[in-house]
């Protein structure tokens, strides 16, 4: 018997059970429809979010830092005094290793300038920038500010391209300072003509001193604005106003007050050095642009930054902040040269024991999300087939009781068992090829309405513009899923098929 | 010496399990000639459509052997036993068993699609069948518009198509008024005479049993009796050896 007759009765047998074939489809249609569209939107949101990854030099970027003690140790060291459960000893244990005030805050590694040399001789490692950052009063004849200052790493990978006037460093020891454009605007340069003249000037960048605080005393209290000078002034009055209160005509009661509310506290940090250093202006900066910021490190920081100091300058002026005590940096940014030497990059300096974070985690963190998301929706629609299979095997079932005249008809005709076999299992893997591929051509409109919504939701997630589609339809997936559908309505074919091939003609056709 | 068409052994059938078990037919022994035309005459519950059935090759026997030329049917594997039916065999029913959904071509058609045929080669075939039982315009029209007569010329042109060198007929009129069912023996008859074929008719009709048959055979109770033998016409050369002899 020629394949294409045998198709021709599965095919005309269907035909014939219009409506059971139309509602046997629907199930087998709403699961490939689930299937399809979950694993298109898994494959658009997958390739979306690795090329939106994939032109971001974020990818490449690993912040680097120090891990800050071990809890777990510190749990197992700490004394639990008293006679307490095992239990709750084991819970104080870890509420005195967090809570305690001896808790250890040194960092392991810490991140010294030895370290950062280290860490950028690593293969494949671009540049490493670290966090030198800190907010310091500074100011510029007399005008005083207060501002966060950073340290740029010098090249067309640091602050090249946000230069406005003058230039970026020309070394990492550059003893000279970058001055946001705000400030030159605020002190008067408004012309772009004018902001030039604020090159070669000197910035002086100090500390908060005592005179300063106590000088802030009388900004509070007037309400006044005063300027330097007038500051200095006003704070070594102050300090000599303890002395002033016993010329003062007051009871001893309140002459006491007086003295003990104008007294300085004793110097709470004795090794706390007060730090007033000048530096030239070689350069005015602007914040960067949207686009720009994604591709620096601290990306939103560099929008309040009013000073930057080469690496090593800034690295200078804040570790005399900590006298004799060590320094160490917060934190760094190391950048692999390619995407693909990241994960090796990263095993580099895990090696030497700091704390990495990077895009490249994130995005396997993401992507493994994803796949949970899809493989949670493809076992719905795994579930929906299921369930459409069960239903095809049912109806089929019936269909042969119901035909079983017909059937006994064309085994008397000559029709073998292995015949009337295939035709009941070629209804069924037809059945599911126009299930699947009407599933697929419902998952594809379905996806056209769809697409919008799923790329506000991803845009949302991560402040971009994202061009790509949400849903994408390769042709393997809209070929395999009929394909997927065929086997298993097939499959569910096998019982009734095989039992139709098995029928007695001779009982078949005294059936009515 | 005429070939022999068909050779029952001491054919048995029992129907059931062995605490119910029925015993239909009970040690059958005859032959056939090819060409002879028998009829198979008996009494309803007497075997003569098992009988019929097992020429069929749709059932087994349950002991003894039939041979249908040469070929020993309780030997056939399920696929040769398919084979045989679309081969060797037509078998007419009372009730026609037409698939009610087709036309009369495609009905007359089935058999060819089973035995591969190509679709032009078959419709080709499909209505020279039915122009032979004079159907030639009622190719496109389906069993519930045809009436009795014509569904069963439907049948016998499905039986025929494949041109078998057996003919088996289960009561092909009995559900049909006399003048009709004169009208399709005709047709069967005149068929089987121009063709050469064997025909196996069962039938409790004397009349048609004596007008279209060579021999009659008459069945009782799943056997055939002493005299079961009846000769129609002098002219052939048949023989019938009942299990006694």
């Amino acid at each position: 018997m020629r394949k294409i007759d045998l198709i021709g009765l599965a095919v005309a047998a269907l035909v014939q059970r219009k409506t059971r074939t139309a509602l046997t489809l629907l199930g087998i249609v709403v699961g490939a429809c689930l299937l399809v569209t979950s694993l298109a939107a898994f494959r658009g949101v997958h390739i979306a979010i690795e090329n939106q990854f994939a032109g971001s030099e974020r990818m490449q970027r690993i912040h680097v830092s120090s891990n800050y003690g071990n809890p777990k140790e510190a749990a197992e060291k700490a004394v639990v005094e008293g006679n307490v459960s095992d239990e709750r000893r084991e819970r104080l244990k870890k509420e005195l290793a967090q809570r305690s005030p001896n808790r250890e805050w040194i960092p392991t590694p810490p991140i010294t300038p030895e370290l950062l040399n280290q860490l950028a001789e690593i293969e494949h490692v671009d540049y490493v920038w670290p966090e030198v950052q800190r907010y310091w009063q500074f100011n510029w004849g007399e005008h005083e500010e207060h501002g966060r200052t950073m340290a740029a790493i010098t090249g067309s990978q640091g602050v090249e391209h946000l230069i406005v006037a003058g230039r970026a460093f020309n070394s990492d020891d550059e003893n000279a300072v970058l001055l946001h454009e705000y400030f030159a605007y605020d002190w008067g340069f408004h012309d772009d003509s004018q902001v030039e003249e604020l090159l070669g000037e000197k910035i002086r960048v100090e500390n908060y001193t005592r005179h300063r605080h106590a000088a802030s005393f009388f900004d509070h209290f007037s309400g006044s604005e005063f300027s330097l000078t007038e500051k200095v002034l006003l704070s070594s009055l102050l300090m000599q106003f303890p002395e002033l209160v016993d010329q003062l005509e007051v009871s001893d009661d309140s002459r006491l007050l007086l003295k003990r509310a104008f007294t300085p506290a004793p110097d709470e940090d004795a090794d706390r050095i007060e730090i007033s250093e000048e530096y030239q202006v070689v350069g005015i900066f602007r914040s960067p642009t949207e686009d720009e910021r994604k591709g620096m490190p601290w990306e939103w920081q560099w929008d309040n930054t009013a000073l930057v100091f080469s690496v090593q300058t800034a690295i200078e002026l804040n570790s005399k902040l900590s006298g004799q005590k060590q320094f160490w940096i917060d934190s760094a940014y190391v950048k692999a040269d390619a995407n693909e030497t990241v994960r090796d990059v990263v095993d580099a300096l895990e090696a030497t024991g700091v704390k990495t974070h990077s895009m490249v985690e994130f995005l396997e963190h993401v992507l493994r999300n994803l796949a949970l998301i899809m493989w949670g929706m493809t076992g719905f629609a795994a579930a929906a087939l299921l369930v459409a299979a069960i239903g095809i095997t049912n109806t089929m079932v019936m269909a042969v009781l119901e035909r079983t005249r017909e059937i006994g008809i064309m085994k008397a005709v000559g029709a073998s068992e292995n015949q009337i076999m295939s035709i009941f299992l070629i209804e069924g893997m037809l059945l599911g090829l126009a299930g699947g591929t009407l599933g697929v051509l419902s998952g594809w409109g379905i996806s056209l309405g769809m697409d919008s919504w799923v790329r506000s939701i991803l845009e949302g997630e991560f402040h971009e513009t994202i061009s790509e589609p949400m849903f994408v339809f390769p042709a393997w997936l809209a070929l395999s899923v009929p394909a997927f559908c065929s086997i298993v309505t097939t499959t569910a074919a096998f019982y009734p098929a095989r039992r139709a091939s098995r029928i007695d003609p001779v009982h078949a056709l005294r059936h009515d | 010496m005429t070939a022999l068409a068909i050779e029952l052994l001491n054919v048995h059938k029992t129907y059931g399990k062995c605490s119910v078990s029925v015993p239909v037919l009970k040690g059958l022994t005859a032959q056939v000639n090819a060409g002879e035309r028998i009829a198979l005459l008996g009494k309803s519950g007497s075997g003569k459509s098992t009988l019929l059935n097992l020429l069929g090759g749709l059932d087994r026997v349950t002991s003894g052997s039939i041979s249908v030329f040469g070929s020993r049917l309780d030997e056939l594997t399920s696929r040769r036993m398919a084979e045989y039916r679309l081969e060797t065999v037509g078998i007419i029913f009372q009730g026609y068993n037409l698939l009610s959904m087709k036309t009369a071509r495609e009905n007359v058609e089935l058999p060819l699609i089973f035995g591969g045929r190509p679709s032009k080669a078959r419709r080709v075939a499909a209505e020279r069948a039915l122009d032979a039982v004079g159907l030639s315009n009622r190719l496109d029209h389906k069993p519930t518009e045809l009436s009795g007569g014509e569904q069963q010329r439907v049948a016998i042109a499905r039986a025929l198509v494949n041109e078998p060198r057996l003919l088996l007929a289960d009561e092909p009129t009995g559900n049909l008024d006399s003048s009709t069912a004169q009208d399709v023996m005709e047709v069967i008859s005149s068929y089987a005479r121009e063709h050469s074929i064997t025909v196996v008719l069962v039938t409790h009709d004397d009349e048609i049993a004596g007008k279209f048959s060579d021999r009659i055979l008459r069945i009782h109770d799943g056997r055939f009796p002493d005299d079961s033998s009846e000769a129609v016409t002098t002219t052939t050369d048949a023989y019938i050896e009942d299990d006694h002899s």
